[in-house]
């Protein structure tokens, strides 16, 4: 299939009431729509590969926490249910999900001039990256070009779908040099990041002592009080998508409270 | 495309020719906390629903 010329425009230093000569380029760009299938069903079925065991593995802490405190057999009558319900209720909002990204796709456009980056997503005010305060410009392959500036988050994601996306990325090249990902690094922080979280979130869970569950829970809530700050960051995500992650997180930082709310009302 | 860095000036005009070029932004979504409040309580009333189901299946299986 051949690209759609992105749309040019010659901006008239008249529109503003300036009475400075300007001429310059702006050029606007769209989402390819024929790619919006393909990517979505990528990029949910990465999302169902973690968020269906997490869910499942955070009902089962819960089931665990509540029998042994309870002791009783009532809680694990849960699990079946909990597992059933659990995938449903991950499951039943993907159609309207759907829908909202369709939208999204559509109303992704990105505005290039000689020193501005403008994104405009719907329902997220615009994000803008001028050419001086660039600070990196990242290349992954298969995946698109990350333009960052020096405030955490704002940043501006251009994916390879993008209808002339040649053509910014030689146009980015001439603002600065594109670096490759430091997959390394980024897979070690994220691996480290896991495995604080999930290890904190366990041993607040299942360590006997209640000072050691303790102390791991303070772990755990300064892990998700990180996490949370930096998706509050983000200026090219939705309120929605910041939201689903801060109560995921949430329900990470629910456990440390459980554990010493059955602590202070079972003592034994 | 221009070779040297442009002056804070000319930066600030092009930047609101772009935004003028780029149009109105779109209508704003509701704030991160609606959107938490309105997804906790979703999330309640499922929790809540699954309790008593398996209430119902505890009372009705013992």
């Amino acid at each position: 299939m051949g690209r759609v010329s992105p749309e040019r425009t010659i901006a008239p230093a008249s529109d503003l009431g300036h009475h400075e000569e300007v001429s310059m380029q702006i050029r606007k760009y769209r989402l390819e729509p024929s790619a919006f299938a393909s990517t979505t069903k990528r990029r949910l079925g990465r999302h169902l590969a973690w968020q269906i065991p997490l869910t499942v593995g955070l009902t089962f802490v819960f089931i665990l926490l509540s029998s042994r405190a309870q002791r009783l057999e009532v809680a694990w009558w849960w699990f079946p249910v909990a597992l059933l319900a659990v995938p449903c209720l991950i499951l039943a909002p993907i159609p309207r999900a759907m829908k909202r990204a369709r939208k999204a796709w559509d109303e992704f456009e990105l505005t290039v001039s000689d020193n501005v980056l403008h994104l405009r997503l719907g329902g997220v005010p615009p994000v803008e990256v001028l050419r001086p305060e660039v600070k990196r410009v990242v290349e992954r392959k298969g995946f698109g070009l990350l333009v960052s500036s020096p405030e955490p988050g704002r940043q501006i994601f251009i994916p390879e779908h993008l209808r002339g996306f040649e053509e910014v990325r030689e146009h980015l090249r001439s603002w600065r040099e594109l670096e490759p990902p430091s997959l390394a690094l980024d897979r070690f922080l994220g691996i480290l990041r896991t495995v604080i979280l999930l290890g904190s979130w366990v041993a607040s869970a299942a360590i006997p002592d209640i000072r050691f569950a303790l102390a791991a829970g303070v772990v755990l809530l300064a892990t998700v009080a990180l996490l949370m700050r930096r998706v509050l960051q983000q200026k090219a995500v939705d309120n929605r998508f910041k939201a689903k992650h801060l109560m995921v997180f949430g329900m990470f930082a629910f456990v440390p409270a459980y554990r010493l709310a059955f602590y202070l009302l079972f003592p034994s | 495309m221009n070779a040297h860095p442009p002056s804070p000036e000319d930066l600030r005009l092009e930047l609101r020719q772009v935004r003028a070029a780029s149009g109105p932004p779109g209508e704003p979504q509701p704030s991160v906390a609606r959107f938490v409040a309105r997804q906790g309580l979703i999330f309640l009333l499922v929790i809540e629903v699954v309790f008593v189901l398996s209430a119902a299946l505890f009372y009705y299986l013992r």
